[in-house]
Order: structure tokens, then C-alpha cells, then sequence
């Protein structure tokens, strides 16, 4: 598994995308506190040219962040249904079960070292250009990564999953925005009727991170649930739900042909 | 008696009701060059997905090395270099990035077996070219390289030549050949080119509607085929009774166009040529006509072409 691990990091590290993803996600943060300076150098009563508001801002769009690990996880897969390229791991007796795994594994790698360098890039700008705000942000970021890490988990899991079943890429992400996005909205419509659908929707990921937010006054995360039980909660209901996706996939494709 | 290393029982692969392979049974000896024959849609490619894990059977066994548990044929699978269907590769990586990916996959040691295997096939010099703007030629010789990199003692390989230039061909039949003389390397090919296979292999699958309907040695089938030696000369009727008094040799046959089919002393051809010359007898051409193998194959499937 090691050595498959290690084949993939160097494919991916010799894929532009690879680079490119990094390079436009940071570009746009940064840009967003160029913006920011640029509006407080003009006026200087402008509430919003701070660490506080930029990092807040950057906690309140961790929805975006779950979307975008649906884009990480079809990027390093690598299409490896379009090029057909699986067959060779397979016809030289590397188990698929493995190669699923691994491809999962190596996944998360790329997209937590991703995270870190844009979310990098994000603060280092923030704190350079903008009014320090002396509020604890970075604990409250770190606080925030913490209860959405096990998301972002099972979302990379969920993709790598259907990327296996699907031989084609826009039917994978379809089955992904379907089962990540449109069922946890429906649930909620439905909740709104049903009691039972109500709770099933508290515990998917999309309605958890769309729970997780910031108030300003106090500087303090929000989590859908009160106190310690909102990180526990997090973490249970995605790990849970992350296993299992993974289970589902593993056994389908240790059965699935190889084209 | 060389040992069997690849062997199949009653082998099938159904899609719903059709039979795609239908109770194959093959046996690969150690050093063999083994031709699968068929026309499209035949099974050679499914049986060869079979044999190297990337479909399931729906019946019988595949033994490699005398195992054949799941985790014993994936331990096997990695003594076997391939070429199924078309070459796979990474568009976006040169011909080495692509075989030093795999390399890292297969744990194999050291560096030096990518150059090699490049500089075996041809493609050394491809340099930062990426896969995508490969010709089907280099294509096939990058997927020829990659079943190569790993030293493999068994090649199982679907139509190989594909897209290769004459010169190809030839280049890539003469590196099969001396892996299996110098390295003892079993081969099992597939191929359409007919005439292109009779120069390599030692033994013959023939199948069709997914059943092995024949298999046989070379030798065997040249028998079949009945093999001669055409002769032209300037006095047939002389060269032939020479023939029948100097040498005994009554298998033979006068043609219309004046020339001579001898069925006797195909791997002595030299003896026909000095019992001509040293009579007088002016020799314009002593050769082994090629087996006929396209014939043979359409006689044996009846003729009926492709479905």
C-alpha cells in the first residue's frame, strides 16, 4: 500500500492541476484582502478591514470548502476510468481493495496540505495587510478546522466512493452533489413536516457545516450543537457516515470489473 | 517435459446469457510462444482479462503456478507483464514519468530498469513529450515496455502490433523472440496479423464464439498445412526425375507454371539445391512457402468471416 501511496504522490506532483487548484484558491482569498485593504485605505471608518472580519469571513464559508473537497477528490482520482490506466495496477495483482484505500488516502493528503497552504496564504495576507483585531482568530480557526476536519473526511470519502462505482466522471459528481448537497436540503424541506426527517438532517454533513458559523460579539465559533457535544457530534456523525461510505465502496469494487 | 505454468479448467465468463468464454481449457508450458487466434469478438481479449484479474469468471479456475486462490493468482499476476486491449498511460506525463510511476507502484529496485525498457522498445529519445501526443505506435511500444520493466517470466500480450510500422513489427517480433531464446520468457500473443504470428510462435489456440476450438503445436500445424519447398528450374521434367532416382523423394508435384512443390526436406533445403546444380540444372528459386495460416483459420471457423 506504501508503494502505491508513494506512485500516486508522485503522479499528482507531476500534474499541473495539482499546483494550479493551490494557486487560484490562495489568489482569491488574498485577493479578497487585497480588496479589503484597498477599501480601508480609501476610508478609513470602513468597519470591515480587519483580521477579525477576514478570518471570520473565511469560518463562515467552510460550506464552500465542502465543495470544493468534492473538486479535490475528482481531481486526484485522475480519471482513472478515462484512461483506463487502473488496469495495469490490477493486471499486476495489486488488489483493488487497495487501490481504493490508498487512492482515499492519498486524497486526504493532498487536499489537508491544500487547505493549509491556502488557508496559509489567507492569514499570512490577512495579518499583513489588514488592521489586527487582537480577538484570538487563529484559535477560532483552529477550533472550526477541528469540528469540519471529519467532514471534509467524509465528503473526500463519499467522492472517491462514487468515482469507483461511476465509470463516468459527470455521473460520479452528480451521484456526489446528489447524496452530499441535494438530499441533506431535502431532508431539511422534509423535516420541516416530519420530526423524523428533522433529526436524520441534523446529522448529515452538508446541514453540520452549514451549521458551523461565527458570531462577532463575542469572537466565538458556532456549532450546530451546544457545548462539547458540538465537537463529539461533528466528528461522530461524519466518521459514522465516512466509514460507511467507505464500507459500500470497498465492497462493490472488489467485485467491479476493470475495463 | 517443461512444466506448466499457466493453466485454465473449464474456464467461462457469461454477460447475461451470452458466453464470451466458454469452458476454455489451455495449458502454457514454461518458454512457450503461445498464439491465440480468433477473429473479433472471439474471447481472446475477455480470456486475457480473465488471466490477468481485470474480469471475473463466472465458472472454472485459472491456476498460475500450479495455485489458483485469489491471493495466490495476485502474487502470480506480478511475475506477468501485459498489454490487454489498447495501452493505458497518463496523458499528461512523458514515457518516462509514466513507467517510473509504475515502477514506484511495483516496488521494483532501481532506476536503470526504466531506461532500459525504454531503450528496448525504442522510445528513449521521446524525452518531456507527453503521452498525449504519442502515435499509436509509440503507444503500443510504451505499453511494451511497461510489461517489460518489471523483468517478467510471462507475457501475455493482446495484439501487440497494433498501429507499429513494418519496421516495427519486425523490431518488436525480434525482441520477442530473443526474450524468450536469451531470458526464457513464456509468451502468450493475440493477433489478426496471421502471417506475423506464424513467424514467432510455437504452439496455437485457435478460438471462436469464446470456444477453444484447436490447439497445437507449430509443428503440428505445419504438418497440416502441409509445408513445401517450391522449386523453379530451367528442366522440370529432368530436376523431377532426380528427384525420384537420386534422392527416393516421391512427395512431390509438378505445377502448370513449371515449378516444383516438394513436400520432403524443408529443414534441408541444401540437398535440393546441389542435387540440381550439380546436374546442370539451373536454379531460379528453392524456397519454404509460408504457412498458410489465414486458410487454415477460416477453414477451421467454417469461413464465416466476423459476425
Amino acid at each position: 500500500m506504501i508503494s502505491y501511496i508513494k506512485s500516486e504522490l508522485y503522479r499528482i506532483l507531476h500534474y499541473k492541476w495539482t499546483y494550479l487548484f493551490i494557486a487560484i484558491c490562495s489568489t482569491l482569498l488574498v485577493s479578497s484582502n487585497i480588496v479589503l485593504a484597498a477599501v480601508k485605505w480609501s476610508e478609513t471608518t470602513f468597519p470591515y478591514g480587519n483580521t477579525a472580519f477576514s478570518i471570520g469571513n473565511f469560518i463562515g464559508g467552510m460550506s464552500f470548502v465542502f465543495i470544493l473537497c468534492i473538486t479535490v477528490g475528482s481531481m486526484v482520482f485522475g480519471n482513472e476510468h478515462g484512461n483506463h490506466t487502473m488496469k495495469n495496477s490490477v493486471s499486476y495483482g495489486i488488489p483493488r481493495g487497495m487501490i481504493y484505500v490508498s487512492k482515499l488516502l492519498v486524497e486526504i493528503i493532498y487536499a489537508v496540505v491544500a487547505f493549509f497552504i491556502i488557508t496559509g496564504f489567507h492569514v499570512a495576507s490577512a495579518y499583513l495587510l489588514l488592521e489586527h483585531s487582537h480577538l484570538n482568530e487563529l484559535y477560532e480557526l483552529g477550533k472550526v478546522f477541528i469540528a469540519s476536519f471529519p467532514i471534509y473526511l467524509f465528503v473526500l470519502a463519499m467522492v472517491n466512493c462514487f468515482a469507483f462505482i461511476f465509470e463516468s466522471t459527470g455521473a460520479a459528481i452528480g451521484a456526489d452533489v446528489g447524496l452530499a448537497i441535494a438530499f441533506p436540503i431535502v431532508g431539511s424541506l422534509l423535516g420541516m413536516k416530519f420530526d423524523i426527517f428533522n433529526k436524520l438532517a441534523q446529522i448529515l454533513p452538508w446541514n453540520i457545516i452549514n451549521g458551523i458559523g461565527i458570531t462577532m460579539d463575542p469572537y466565538a465559533i458556532t456549532l450546530p450543537w451546544k457545548g462539547d457535544a458540538g465537537y463529539y457530534n461533528c466528528w461522530i456523525a461524519s466518521i459514522v457516515q465516512m466509514i460507511l461510505i467507505t464500507v459500500i465502496g470497498y465492497v462493490i469494487i472488489r467485485r467491479k470489473e476493470i475495463k | 517435459m517443461r512444466e506448466v505454468i499457466l493453466a485454465t479448467k473449464e474456464l467461462t465468463k457469461k454477460y447475461n446469457n451470452f458466453k464470451a468464454v466458454n469452458n476454455v481449457n489451455l495449458e502454457i508450458k514454461q518458454g512457450e510462444i503461445y498464439g491465440l487466434v480468433g477473429k473479433n469478438g472471439a474471447g481472446k481479449t475477455t480470456l486475457l482479462r480473465l488471466l490477468t484479474g481485470q474480469a471475473f469468471a463466472s465458472q472454472g479456475s485459472i491456476i498460475l503456478y500450479g495455485e489458483s486462490s485469489e491471493r495466490a493468482l495476485n502474487r502470480g499476476r506480478k511475475r506477468i507483464g501485459t498489454i490487454i486491449e489498447v495501452p493505458s498511460f497518463y496523458a499528461y506525463m512523458s514515457a518516462e514519468q509514466n513507467l517510473e510511476y509504475y515502477r514506484i507502484q511495483r516496488a521494483v529496485p532501481g532506476k536503470d530498469c526504466v531506461r532500459e525498457a525504454l531503450e528496448e522498445v525504442g522510445l528513449s529519445e521521446t524525452g518531456n513529450k507527453k503521452y498525449k501526443s504519442f502515435s499509436l505506435g509509440m503507444k503500443q511500444r510504451l505499453g511494451l515496455a511497461l510489461a517489460l520493466m518489471s523483468k517478467p517470466e510471462i507475457l501475455l500480450l493482446d495484439e501487440p502490433i497494433n498501429g507499429l510500422d513494418p519496421f516495427g513489427i519486425v523490431e518488436i517480433r525480434n525482441l520477442l523472440i530473443r526474450l524468450n531464446q536469451e531470458k526464457n520468457i513464456t509468451i502468450l500473443i493475440s493477433s489478426h496479423i496471421l502471417t506475423e504470428l506464424s513467424n514467432l510462435v510455437t504452439s496455437y489456440g485457435f478460438i471462436d464464439n469464446g470456444i477453444m476450438i484447436k490447439q497445437l503445436t507449430a509443428e503440428e500445424l505445419s504438418k497440416e498445412c502441409n509445408k513445401y519447398l517450391e522449386v523453379k528450374v530451367d528442366k522440370v521434367e529432368k530436376m523431377a526425375a532426380l528427384l525420384e532416382q537420386k534422392l527416393g523423394c516421391t512427395s512431390y508435384k509438378v505445377n502448370p507454371d513449371y515449378t516444383l512443390h516438394i513436400y520432403d526436406y524443408m529443414d534441408r533445403p541444401a540437398i535440393i539445391s546441389e542435387l540440381a546444380v550439380s546436374n546442370g540444372i539451373a536454379l531460379n528459386q528453392l524456397m519454404v512457402k509460408d504457412i498458410n495460416l489465414e486458410n487454415y483459420f477460416i477453414q477451421l471457423v467454417g469461413g464465416t468471416g466476423n459476425d
